[in-house]
């Protein structure tokens, strides 16, 4: 008899491990706690992130998240990894529940056993160089030099890109993102070329130069930054999926963190379903009929959260992060 | 992958259809679409 015991209580505990994984959801309600995760991408070239420092981008989608499911903020804690691959760690063995801020890959997807959301940014590799050069296209970098991260993706790319589009150049290879900054900002190079984000942020860093450099209008490749969690939570999945949803279709209807509330009274079929008038995105979730707005009250739309993290500190403009009706990426799903 | 998705869309949907649509969001973004291809890696 105790041995029965024992062989269900073995039982029971396994069946218990698997649904805690595969529930994300409703194991973040029972705990009334979420681990989320940002990357901030360390200056150092790692082999691994290509992108520049999005993690307060990355924090204020965790804080979306968490607004959605608890009403506010106060039970979520939010983790800084230094590169993606500590966060997806974080994520396979159940320290945090989602990580913002991941470059999805049907490879990362199998190895770490997570599912990707929708792009909270679209980077890009671009082209930063000095207005005084005068370079104002690709074609203007014939016979330059060009500085890029030795054996980094965008320097292949460059290569690709450069031999397909029949323009010879000459490269400078950096083994370390400080020296090719250096590089760049001193006019060393006639460009640097890395992912946009990245190169934005360098340039923040060049100071009292900052304002003389631009980006090239060209972009290679078009690399999605997302939000991952553990594969199994369909419910989580979606509630990932139209809570960065939430964000931008309140910016399509101009819903402001300072104008949500008195939004509550607009009559427009897509403001009352993204508002709570629509109970029907609510109810599959499990979330309250005004879950988005509560949302948007804490972080602003997906413009407001873009201009304070990531556009206002790093000079950048919306470029691909504009929506789609403004010649942007940015799409929201219905609310419906 | 792109032509295959170009003649796909105006065989059952744009010009070489019934349909008649115009590639429109569901052009490449690099010409003013939506779009784009995941990474391959």
């Amino acid at each position: 008899m105790p041995r029965i015991f024992l062989i269900l209580l073995v039982g029971a505990l396994f069946v218990h491990a698997s649904a805690v994984h595969a529930q994300t959801l409703e194991s973040i309600r029972a705990a009334h706690h979420m681990e989320c995760g940002t990357v901030a991408s360390a200056d150092d070239w790692n082999g691994e992130d290509v992108h520049g420092n999005l993690s307060a981008l990355g924090a204020e989608v965790c804080r979306a998240v968490a607004v959605a499911i608890f009403g506010d903020a106060d039970n979520l804690k939010i983790q800084v990894f230094p590169a993606e691959p500590e966060a997806l760690n974080a994520l396979k063995t159940g320290t945090i529940q989602l990580a913002i801020g991941i470059s999805p890959s049907a490879s990362t997807a199998t190895h770490f056993g997570i599912a990707f959301g929708p792009p909270v940014f679209y980077d890009s590799q671009r082209f930063l160089v000095s207005k005084r050069s005068g370079i104002t296209e690709l074609a203007g970098l014939r016979d330059k030099l060009i500085c890029a991260l030795d054996m980094s993706p965008p320097e292949r790319t460059l290569r690709d890109e450069m031999t397909a589009r029949g323009i010879p150049y000459a490269l400078q290879a950096h083994s370390e993102q400080g020296e090719m900054d250096a590089a760049v900002a001193v006019r060393r190079c006639a460009a640097g070329t890395a992912m946009e984000s990245r190169l934005a942020q360098s340039r923040a860093n060049f100071h009292a130069v900052t304002s003389d450099f631009v980006f090239l209008p060209e972009r290679f490749g078009l690399d999605p930054v997302v939000p991952a969690y553990r594969y199994g939570d369909q419910k989580f999945g979606l509630l990932i999926e139209w809570t960065v949803s939430a964000l931008i279709e309140a910016e399509a209807l101009g819903i402001t963190k300072d104008n949500v509330a008195a939004a509550a009274i607009r009559e427009d079929m897509r403001a009352e379903q993204l508002l709570g008038h629509d109970f029907a995105t609510a109810q599959a979730m499990g979330l309250a009929h005004n879950w988005a707005a509560k949302v948007i009250a804490a972080t602003g739309n997906y413009g407001e959260i873009f201009q304070r993290t990531t556009g206002g500190p790093y000079h950048l403009d919306r470029g691909l992060n504009a929506l789609w009706t403004q010649g942007g990426l940015m799409c929201p799903l219905p609310m419906r | 992958m792109i032509t295959a998705n170009n003649q796909l869309f105006e065989r059952d949907l744009g010009l070489d259809s019934p349909m008649k649509l115009p590639r429109g969001p569901t052009i490449l973004w690099t010409r003013g679409g939506l779009m784009y291809a995941l990474p391959m890696r």
